[in-house]
């Protein structure tokens, strides 16, 4: 009886937990299709005007095309810097690697905001105009803990001797990598990709300071909230991106996962 | 076969941290021979291996194969291939694709790729496995995978680490009746590692025995049970019954040594071993050397309690404690019972005893 009370107590947590985690972020999906210019209740009536608005935005359609370009290169950046560096950590055991870690999972302790001003002082110094340029190169330092975890968790459990089998076999290191490494850990690769790319696709703070006048979809979003009748359209815009956002991470996971249960070959990347 | 030195190994040492992995060793293995190395676990068996395949480097010396110097060489420039313990067939690919896969380089037409690895496939009885993956093979089929993928690039000399390890004992057997008839029909210098000391006395022409990274000794598999050279090599060859002495006689073909325990053993000298009077030496007997009886024998007799006795099929092994000797005499006596009475009880005193010949004779540690 106990146990079943204490499963129930559980229950009530979680429900609790979800709901305080995801109704706030339900309210923008709602009021994207309320028929009225407050974000107030009662509701009003179902329209999709505000998408209709939205997406005939020329603004927004070039703070879009300029995230996804962002977001493409930072995430190509940081999957193929990192991936080298997940290998050397796991694979061939490096020594310092606990140290490379720690310095490499950095931005993700120091405060979003400190990060960006550096990176602007940095830019500055260096001279390079604030442009998408250096939103990327911002992005790509920002992305490299992601994709670094994502890999690493990839190469656990991939056995040494495979890579050693194809030296044996006549292969050069390079060749190695392409025939036997790169296939066996590409579905982590797709999903660093994916992680990657959403990381930079919804970064404000460092896009914010390092854009320049080339505006991202978020750096955009925070520029039309000054107008109070383009509300209704920030929340459909942001009804659609939080779609598309977890679509993409159930799919990176998925991905992830892919040929590391059991003993199951992964189906990727016939060499 | 004459000992010729076709993989020559000489001096090589190798070091992690503080463990001396592989000390010292010198070894020749000649064309054609099938060698093995066996040892206890971490005796450096793997290590020495890796450096003739090129995976780890030596610390100092040489390794050489068919004249050439490879030491210094990776292990995609050696003429050596490797069956790895774990198969390390690729998961990725088909069998088919993991049997090719080191064919590329030979730049083949389709239609010959494809005619060497349906060889390769029916050489190890696999025919039409070739579109599946490894994970839809048993232990045996991917064991014979990895050996076909590593001799469709017709190495000079195959290295084989602990293949059979992964085995069920039947399976196993099967297995080694199989790679020495394949071993024959190639003509490959085979390099077997082992810690299965049955395993390497059936199948090598010669077996270097390695402990603690030193390889103590390298001779036939009947010279190395008949003759070993050390209290190491005779234990782990076989089961051993051992104690200490000391030669009160020694004639040119007669040894005669005190021992505490039993007043005179007889013995004669074996293997090029000359003892001198004083020597301190350890009698070594194999159990199946030793017979049983209720009434003393004329030499080398001993006696002791009857401790246990286990039924073999066609053999019993008998524990036989005598006082002041710590471990008791192991020995295999014929089921027939000529050694000893069908009812000899535990307790019972009977007497142990050995022909002179039957002891060997080594130098106490
Ligand atoms: N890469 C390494 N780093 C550190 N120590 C190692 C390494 N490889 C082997 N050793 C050590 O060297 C010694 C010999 O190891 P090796 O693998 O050669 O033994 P082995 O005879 O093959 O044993 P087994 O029968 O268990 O496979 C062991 O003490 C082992 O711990
Ligand atoms: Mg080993």
């Amino acid at each position: 009886m106990e146990k079943k009370h204490g499963g129930i107590g559980l229950m009530i947590y979680a429900i609790a937990y979800l709901t305080f985690l995801y109704v706030p972020v339900l309210f923008l999906p709602l009021f994207s299709f309320n028929d009225s210019l407050f974000v107030a209740f009662p509701l009003k009536g179902f329209t999709t005007k505000w998408y209709a608005q939205m997406f005939e935005d020329e603004a927004m359609h070039r703070a879009f095309w300029n995230t996804l370009r962002v977001g493409f290169a930072a995430a190509l950046a940081s999957t193929a810097l990192a991936l080298p560096a997940a290998k050397a950590l796991t694979l061939n055991r490096m020594r310092g690697g606990n140290v490379l870690i720690g310095f490499a999972n950095i931005p993700l302790f120091v405060p979003e905001i400190v990060l960006g001003i550096s990176l602007l002082i940095l830019m500055t110094a260096a001279k390079v105009p604030l442009s998408l340029i250096s939103v990327t190169v911002g992005h790509t330092l920002f992305c490299i803990p992601f994709a670094l975890a994502v890999l690493m968790s990839r190469f656990e459990g991939f056995d040494r001797s495979l890579e050693e089998a194809s030296l044996d076999l006549g292969e050069s290191g390079w060749m190695t990598f392409w025939r036997v490494t790169f296939p066996i850990v590409f579905p982590g690769v797709v999903a660093s990709l994916l992680l990657t790319f959403l990381v930079s696709f919804d970064d404000f703070m460092v896009a914010f300071f390092l854009c320049g006048t080339d505006t991202t979809l978020p750096v955009f979003i925070w520029g039309e909230l000054r107008f109070p009748f383009k509300l209704p359209g920030v929340l459909a815009l942001g009804a659609a991106i939080l779609i598309g956002s977890c679509i993409l991470v159930a799919f990176a996971e998925w991905v992830r996962r892919l040929g590391t249960t059991g003993s199951g070959p992964a189906s990727f990347g016939h060499a | 076969m004459a000992i010729d030195n076709f993989l020559s190994i000489q001096g090589v040492s190798k070091r992690f941290g503080g463990t001396l992995a592989v000390n010292n060793v010198s070894l020749d293995i000649a064309r054609g021979e099938f060698f093995s190395l066996l040892g206890p676990s971490g005796c450096g068996k793997t290590t020495l291996m890796r450096m003739i395949g090129g995976f780890a480097m030596p610390d100092s010396g040489i390794v050489a194969i068919d004249g050439a110097d490879v030491t210094a060489l990776p292990p995609n420039a050696r003429p050596t291939n490797m069956v790895f313990q774990s198969y390390a067939i690729f998961p990725h690919l088909n069998i088919a694709d993991n049997i090719g896969y080191g064919l590329r380089k030979l730049k083949l037409s389709a239609a010959e790729r494809e005619k060497r690895i349906a060889a390769s496939l029916a050489m190890i009885k696999l025919e039409g496995f070739g579109q599946r993956r490894a994970n839809e093979l048993s232990g045996g089929e991917r064991q014979r995978v990895a050996l076909a993928r590593a001799l469709i690039m017709q190495p000079k000399v195959l290295l084989l680490d602990e293949p059979l390890g992964a085995l069920d004992k039947r399976l196993r057997e099967a297995m080694q009746i199989e790679l020495r008839e394949l071993q024959r029909r190639l003509g490959i210098t085979f390099v077997f590692v082992t810690h299965d000391q049955d395993e390497a006395l059936s199948m090598s022409d010669r077996v270097g025995v390695m402990s603690k990274g030193k390889l103590l000794q390298v001779d036939k598999p009947k010279a190395l049970y008949e003759r070993p050279g050390s209290r190491e090599v005779a234990s782990f060859i076989g089961t051993m019954n051992f104690f200490e002495g000391r030669v009160l006689e020694a004639a040119a073909d007669s040894l005669t040594i005190e021992t505490k325990e039993i007043s005179r053993v007889a013995a004669k000298p074996n293997g090029a071993r000359a003892f001198a009077v004083g020597d301190r030496v350890l009698v070594a007997i194999r159990p199946e050397k030793l017979s049983v009886s209720s009434t003393p024998a004329s030499v080398n007799s001993v006696q002791g309690r009857l401790h246990a006795v286990s039924y073999l099929g066609d053999h019993h092994l008998l524990q036989i404690i005598v006082d002041g000797i710590r471990e008791p005499f192991i020995v295999l006596a014929p089921s027939d019972g000529k050694g000893l009475d069908e009812n000899a009880m535990p307790d019972s005193a009977v007497w142990v005893s050995w022909p002179a010949d039957g002891a060997i004779i080594l130098p106490a540690a």
